[in-house]
């Protein structure tokens, strides 16, 4: 099990668990990040360590504090998606 | 952008009430195009735009439909009913405690998965509910296929295909408010079930809640809320002694985070549930050409260059379109306030009389749409389409590790976008950011990004002074890079002050934020043109004229009379003129500064104004006489580069000053506003002007 901040450019994952509290813990709930939800990794801004995911349809940009605290199991890529 | 956003909650519902009209809210994650199914509706014109946060007040308009009035409130976007940041405390007050007729939530059928968790979250807590399934021109782009009738079947409220912006589907929706709002029989919430104990925890305290307010809506949502440990919402919502009597049990921290983990887990369980049974076909990876304009557009390599290259093309683009068509206007205008002048001597009006009207009031007027109207008429819609097509969260996406650095939020970036349309707005903007002392951070720093009303200052001062001194198929390009150096140094100060308020007197932890990066659409270019031409271009021009009329006929008044054998104006500039020296400027560019207070767009024109009123015989008939005019009074570059510097650097406007009293309700961080970039221009222009003029300059 990783974070999401270790994923590698497009590689796919499922989130296990959220370990954030308080508001960022409301937040990344609301935004779908549960258990067994697949994950991608779309971007990474230039310099900083804010990094772009695909997830539920969406792209969200999470700064690596709050990507350190989505904890995810990579998935073999091929096949489709659900 | 301000008038409408900022409506104040009561004065939504409460002539809705005297009217009986019926209230329709519109809810719905961010960017789903609520603003556009308003405008649909309504036929008004809210500001819309392709991120996530354009409304962050509630707007209200009517529409009629068979006989009966619909009040129409366009809610801020909310990923969720548990509220983060400001803007979505509103939209949440307003659902839980106005009390609409029907909530029609605004679901992206394109992002179908994502945008039915808010659905359900509504639907728990009420039955009045409307889905309008919007842009489904893009979930048809994108391949996937809805089933809405099963979809409608499922959730048992109506769903109506919409594409807002093509103003497809509006009728059906129109429709069908109507048969929720008239129907009698209000629709049950329709709970999710959650984990076992979870369902129990909160079961207990429905069943006590009911027991003591037989009334309470939803209770159990309510429930569900209060474990999650937000007991307060319960208190309020509870009528009379019911508050008193009912026992809330008192959860931890602990506790509260895992009966949300549950409830959300169940929530998007249920999601993925709806999925399966009412979609047939759904994309798998992003629309491919966003994916791949943005591979480009957030790389390291071309990140920053393409923005920089965009900025400078868009402003070579104003600068060089803008040149003869503002000749023109001034030609014209000044053309018809000679032919004023023989009127009013044909009409043997006293001198005076000419003076006041001609000379003060038309020709400020005259100048101000001269000077600022083809600008902002090219620069606007460009700005626009870029809003619309969804580059600016690429812009907030790219600086975040700047102002991550500076101590600020990620949003900042958005809000200091929104402040180069006009700082008011960019400062109620800041209600996006979640943590309160960014937010403020953001708030006292808005004004750094210069606005609408500046702009025609730098592009002027650019064009004129520094354009100018090359040869001219040189001079647009350089023009451009002046304006965008400007810009620059806007970004420079908001970054320096903004670290430096973070590690002293606004000192915390840097607190999290989610950024949206929502596909790219092609903008449509009919409302663009129309939007940045009514709500920007004009807006700003009325702005200008409105306080230009005044400033027109004060100044007048202060170059015609005499107090003490000299002009009121010749006293005031004298007296300024001193502090002025040593900003490399002079009393009457303050004199300018003074009185456009109220509107940044007049200061050129101000200026102008007093130039000439004040006994310096330069007709400027043309705006060729500009650049003779400025340098008869001595100006020199190192003038109009003192001058740019001090157009980003001074004190905001008063409308800016008002809306940052209101938004952070203070009257300590309104001054503080105010003073700050004020004396760091002081600070950054004593020394370079000496510098300069020590080196020989000007
Ligand atoms: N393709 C397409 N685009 C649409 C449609 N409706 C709205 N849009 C675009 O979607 C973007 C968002 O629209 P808004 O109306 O500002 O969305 P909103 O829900 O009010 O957004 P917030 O106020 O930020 O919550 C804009 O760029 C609109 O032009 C539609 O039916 N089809
Ligand atoms: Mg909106």
């Amino acid at each position: 099990m990783i974070s999401l901040a270790e994923l590698s450019a497009g590689q796919k994952a499922e989130v296990v668990a959220v370990v954030a509290h308080g508001l960022m813990q409301r937040r990344l709930l609301d935004l779908g990040f549960v258990s067994g939800t697949p994950v991608v990794l779309e971007l990474r801004a230039p310099f900083g360590d804010l990094r772009a995911y695909r997830i539920r349809d969406s792209v969200f940009a999470l700064r690596a504090a709050e990507s350190q605290s989505v904890k995810v199991r990579p998935v073999e890529t091929g096949g489709k998606a659900r | 952008m301000k008038a409408a956003g900022s409506v104040a909650m009561p004065g939504v519902t409460a002539p809705a009430e005297a009217t009986g009209a019926f209230v329709v809210a519109l809810a719905g994650n961010p960017n789903t195009g609520k603003s556009t199914v308003f405008n649909a509706l309504t036929g008004l014109h809210q500001h819309v735009g392709n991120w996530s946060g354009v409304t962050v007040g509630l707007a209200a308009g009517t529409y009629r439909h068979a006989e009966r009035e619909y009040r129409v409130v366009d809610l801020p976007g909310t990923y969720s009913l548990v509220a983060t940041s400001e803007n979505e405390v509103v939209a949440r007050e307003f659902l839980v405690f106005e009390d609409a007729d029907v909530v029609v939530v605004v679901v992206d059928a394109s992002a179908l998965e994502r945008n039915l968790g808010l659905v359900l979250q509504i639907r728990e807590f009420t039955g009045r509910v409307v889905v309008c399934l919007n842009m489904m021109d893009g979930a048809a782009r994108h391949g996937v296929q809805i089933d809405v009738a099963g979809l409608a079947a499922e959730l048992g409220v109506p769903v109506v295909a919409t594409t807002a912006r093509d103003g497809l589907g509006i009728a059906n929706l129109r429709a069908a408010i109507a048969r929720v709002c008239a129907a009698d029989d209000q629709p049950a919430p329709c709970p999710v079930h959650y984990p076992a104990d979870a369902e129990e925890a909160v079961t207990t305290l429905m069943l006590d809640l009911v027991a003591k307010d037989p009334a309470l809506p939803a209770p159990r949502w309510l429930a569900a809320r209060a474990l999650e440990g937000d007991a307060e919402l319960v208190r309020r919502v509870l009528t009379g002694d019911a508050a008193r009597r009912v026992e809330i049990p008192i959860v931890t921290t602990e506790e509260a985070e895992r009966m949300a983990a549950a409830t959300t887990g169940a929530l998007w369980a249920e999601v993925g549930r709806l999925l399966e049974q009412t979609v047939r076909e759904r994309a798998v990876d992003r629309p491919r050409l966003t994916a791949r304009v943005d591979r480009v557009l957030t790389s390291a390599w071309g990140g920053y260059p393409l923005m920089f290259v965009g900025l400078v093309t868009a402003m070579w683009l104003t600068i060089t379109g803008a040149n003869y068509p503002s000749q023109w206007l001034a030609a014209a205008l000044f053309w018809v306030a000679d032919r004023g002048h023989e009127a009013l001597a044909w009409a043997a009006a006293p001198d005076w009389l000419v003076g006041v009207l001609i000379d003060g009031v038309y020709r400020a007027l005259a100048w101000v749409i001269a000077v600022m109207l083809p600008p902002m008429a090219i620069f606007f819609p460009i700005f626009t389409l870029l809003e619309d097509a969804g580059y600016l969260p690429r812009v907030a996406f790219n600086m975040d590790r700047m102002f991550a650095r500076a101590g600020g939020s990620g949003q900042q970036a958005l809000t200091m976008c929104m402040g180069f349309g006009c700082n008011a707005a960019g400062v109620t903007s800041c209600r996006i950011i979640s943590s309160p002392r960014e937010r403020l951070v953001a708030i006292l720093t808005n004004n750094f990004a210069p606005c609408n009303g500046r702009f025609p200052t730098i592009i002027l001062i650019a064009s004129v002074f520094v354009a100018t001194a090359f040869p001219p198929y040189l001079g647009a390009v350089v023009g451009a890079a002046t304006v965008v150096a400007t810009i620059g140094l806007g970004v420079v100060a908001t970054l320096i002050v903004s670290g430096a308020l973070t590690r002293t007197i606004l000192r915390g932890e840097p607190s999290a934020f989610v950024l949206e990066l929502p596909p790219y659409r092609r903008p449509k270019l009919l409302p663009v043109i129309y939007r940045s031409m009514y709500e920007r271009t004009l807006r700003v021009l009325y702005r200008a004229v409105v306080a230009a009329a005044p400033a027109g006929l004060a100044i007048w008044l202060m170059g015609n009379t005499t107090i003490a054998g000299a002009t009121p104006m010749s006293h005031v500039a004298g007296f300024l003129d001193g502090p002025g020296r040593l900003l490399g400027l002079d009393g009457i560019v303050l004199v300018g500064y003074v009185l456009a207070i109220p509107a940044n767009e007049i200061v050129l024109p101000t200026i102008m104004m007093a130039y000439t009123g004040a006994g310096a015989m330069v007709d400027v008939e043309q705006l060729t006489g500009l650049e003779t005019l400025l340098k008869g009074q001595g100006w020199t570059t190192l003038t109009a580069v003192s001058l740019l510097v001090f157009v980003v650097l001074h004190n905001p406007c008063s409308t800016t000053i008002l809306t940052i009293r209101k938004e952070t309700g203070s009257w300590k961080w309104a001054g503080l506003a105010f003073v700050l970039p004020l004396a760091l221009g002081i600070a950054v222009l004593i020394p370079l002007v000496a510098l300069a003029r020590a080196l020989g300059a000007g």
